[in-house]
């Protein structure tokens, strides 16, 4: 992957998606191979590779006992966010995203749809160079999808990278500027979504390499 | 063909202990490791069931001595059920109330009344065998030490099956209101978790407080009971009537909450806290202090935690709060019996003053992160920060008051200098290191995936290993600090604190070296 790339990773259930996601990001410890991110191995730089890179899973599970001002601002604390710029990053998203009037309630009162906003605020407030995000667009409402494919963008022009998994498969395609497909924990495609696709929707060419490689 | 309300209880006994998660689990060694959960669980049984023979034994040799046979039954009984209702009160929501599995127990095809009942029978069935645990001794050494007679046996064998129906109905209707009343507040649980500790300080406190006259001076014979607590233990007739009396009792919150049973829980589950958010300038703050703050909030905002982690903090404060009331005008000779004995006692006191750290705040710890550890590990922290983090709530909250503690009663009581500082230097070390076992226990037995609190706090085998740790260095700590102060009347003073530091270093030895691997290893 390579800076302002939204690269869409697509795999049927099981296929190793969350894993791979996972390990990325240092969540999951991983014996064999390498994972660089902006030339640091995450394996011997875990600390530093941490730091520029935000992750937001398929479930959100958050610190239930705390309100949604509190996490964020246990985000920016541990990231290292300066106070101007939490302020006005935080008030930005929370607007954006119309939480701002639910920051000062407990997030186990959350739905999920909150909780996943939460989350995606929590991680564009420290403004990571990746972001690692599983299944990012379930529970969401549509304005806020719509506003998170902003945000990826926005993040990507800025020279930023996103690195994500999907099965809605329409909108990997026109989001994604590169897709992988990943069958049983190995890659069966990669690159160019353009490249990848060729001349059939996306839809196509994953159910074709799905049945091609049974 | 099974009743309902026999299925719906099997399923309760099967999701309570994990022992079926345990049974049908796929990992290596599954079956091993129940059966080293089970001989954990016998011999922190034995431990347990040896600490309340010894005060059995104790409290019938005293009612021997001072005649006080017709009061030894009703007050020791008397005694459970305030201590059952203040421990059930606290677990009433999340088991009668607002479980996980609501929605779909409730769609299931049974009526409310039978699931209820089911809720509370089981409560009713926990506190049994709580209570049989703890009056089985009293009775055994009771009978043997005083001449009782068949009548009052009967009465006991009877009275101990029918004695928790009344606190465990007691509790579910204090539950259930306090559910209700605190589901809108914002800060519910922690209202609930002060509330809990006041009950259970109540609990402590109300047979001391209750046993003066109005003008503040001790009555002659405390145990001096009204004929109506005395006679279910004495008139069969009478324990027969007690019986019938507490299965009515008993039937009320069945009842009552059968028939209301979707709408309270409608109101708990679904009533939400909502207060306006006001923007205003964010406070920053270092890493390992965010991580504390995280941690604090999160010991305080769960009842069932911080009960199990502070009840030792609260026992540790309020025993000698209540020894001082208690003997009042004769002070002054305690504190000189004391003062004269300081060699002998002060190993006690030690050992008792670390009850203050039987469960560390740390033995679940790393457990509750649950499907939130995702946060900490895609976090740039190293594993040191979260662990001493955690090690830090743990000294804040237990080895801090218990060192406040033993340095003031020590002093109050009237330990010379000498005896203060070593109880000091060992509560200090001792409880620092069982935090750090407690937390290694904890990497290396983590329960993250859970739906119900209760797994990680209760019915894990760190939370196990933790308490049978805890026991062997507070016995150790007693035996050394004893058996060296019957030799030379310094030496114990002396030896306590060198085992306590020693046992200290190995704590933090073992964490440095394997805690951060352990942590690593965490979600692999």
């Amino acid at each position: 992957m390579e800076e302002g790339d939204i690269y869409g990773f697509i795999g049927h259930n099981g296929a190793g998606k969350s894993t791979t996601l996972k390990a990325v990001c240092g969540v999951l410890a991983f014996e064999e191979g390498e994972i660089f991110i902006d030339g640091h191995s995450v394996k011997k730089e875990p600390v530093f590779c941490k730091e520029i890179t935000a992750y937001i899973p398929d479930n959100p599970d958050l610190y239930p006992h705390l309100t949604g001002v509190q996490y964020l601002n246990f985000i920016c604390d541990i990231f290292g966010v300066g106070k101007k710029e939490r302020n006005e990053r935080i008030e930005r998203y929370a607007d954006l995203f119309e939480l701002t009037p639910n920051l000062s309630d407990i997030i186990s009162s959350y739905s999920h749809g909150m909780k996943q906003k939460l989350a995606i605020i929590g991680a564009f407030s420290h403004e990571p160079k990746l972001l690692v995000m599983d299944e990012p667009f379930v529970g969401l409402d549509p304005k806020a999808a719509f506003s998170v494919k902003e945000l990826l963008r926005e993040r990507c022009a800025a020279g930023g990278a996103v690195f994500y998994s999907t099965h809605v498969l329409e909108v990997a395609e026109k989001l994604c500027n590169k897709i992988a497909i990943v069958k049983g924990g190995r890659l069966v495609a990669d690159g160019e979504t353009k490249s990848v696709v060729g001349n059939e929707s996306l839809e196509e060419t994953f159910l074709e390499l799905y049945e091609n490689e049974k | 063909m099974k009743s309902k309300l026999a299925v719906l209880l099997r399923m309760q006994f099967l999701g309570s202990f994990g022992i079926n998660k345990m049974l049908h689990s796929k990992k290596k060694g599954a079956l091993a490791g129940l059966g080293f959960s089970a001989a954990g669980i016998v011999l922190l049984f034995a431990l347990v069931e040896a600490l309340i023979c010894l005060y059995a034994w104790m409290a019938a040799q005293l009612a021997a001595g001072a005649m006080m046979q017709g009061a030894y039954f009703p007050v020791v009984f008397l005694l459970v059920a305030l201590v059952t209702f203040a421990l059930t009160v606290a677990n009433v929501n999340g088991k009668v109330f607002g479980f996980r599995d609501y929605e779909m127990t409730v769609s299931l095809p049974v009526s409310t009344a039978q699931l209820a009942s089911a809720k509370i029978l089981f409560v009713y069935l926990e506190n049994l065998a709580v209570s049989a645990c703890i009056l089985l001794p009293f009775w055994i050494f009771g009978g043997a030490m005083m001449p009782f007679s068949l009548e009052t046996h009967l009465c006991v064998l009877l009275v101990l099956f029918f004695v928790p129906l009344l606190p465990s109905a007691l509790a579910v209707f204090v539950g259930a209101l306090l559910a209700v009343v605190t589901a809108r507040m914002k800060r519910k649980e922690l209202v609930q978790t002060i509330f809990f500790i006041l009950v259970i300080v109540a609990a402590c406190l109300l047979p001391v407080l209750t046993s003066g006259t109005g003008d503040g001076t001790a009555i002659e014979s405390p145990l001096e009971l009204p004929a109506w607590l005395r006679a279910p233990f004495e008139k069969f007739w009478a324990a027969c009537v007690f019986a019938a009396a507490s299965a009515a009792v008993f039937s009320l919150p069945c009842v009552f909450i059968g028939k209301n049973f979707a709408r309270l829980n409608t109101m708990i589950l679904t009533r939400k806290s909502s207060s306006a958010y006001k923007k205003k300038e964010l406070k920053t703050s270092g890493k390992v202090r965010a991580l504390f703050r995280k941690e604090i909030k999160a010991l305080f905002s769960c009842p069932e935690y911080s009960i199990n982690a502070l009840s030792g903090t609260i026992i540790a404060v309020l025993v000698p709060v209540i020894l001082i009331v208690t003997v009042r005008g004769e002070f002054s000779d305690l504190r000189a019996a004391v003062f004269a004995n300081s060699a002998l006692i002060a190993p006690y006191f030690t050992a008792f003053m670390l009850f203050s750290s039987l469960t560390p705040t740390t033995y679940c710890s790393i457990s509750l992160e649950g499907k939130s550890l995702w946060i900490l590990r895609s976090a740039p922290l190293d594993g040191g920060q979260v662990l001493l983090s955690k090690m830090l709530v743990h000294l804040a909250a237990e080895t801090l008051p218990g060192v406040l503690v033993a340095a003031v009663f020590g002093g109050v009581l009237g330990f010379g200098f000498f005896y203060v500082l070593s109880s000091v230097l060992c509560v200090a070390a001792m409880s620092a290191a069982l935090g750090g076992f407690a937390l290694l226990l904890n990497l290396r037995f983590p329960v993250l995936e859970w739906e119900k609190i209760s797994v990680p706090v209760k019915q894990s085998r760190s939370c196990l290993f933790s308490m049978l740790v805890s026991f062997v260095g507070l016995g150790l700590v007693l035996l050394i600090g004893a058996l060296c102060a019957s030799v030379n009347a310094w030496l114990g003073a002396v030896m306590m604190p060198i085992f306590c530091f020693a046992c200290l270093f190995l704590s933090l030895g073992l964490l440095s070296a394997c805690g951060r691997k352990l942590y690593d290893r965490l979600l692999r």
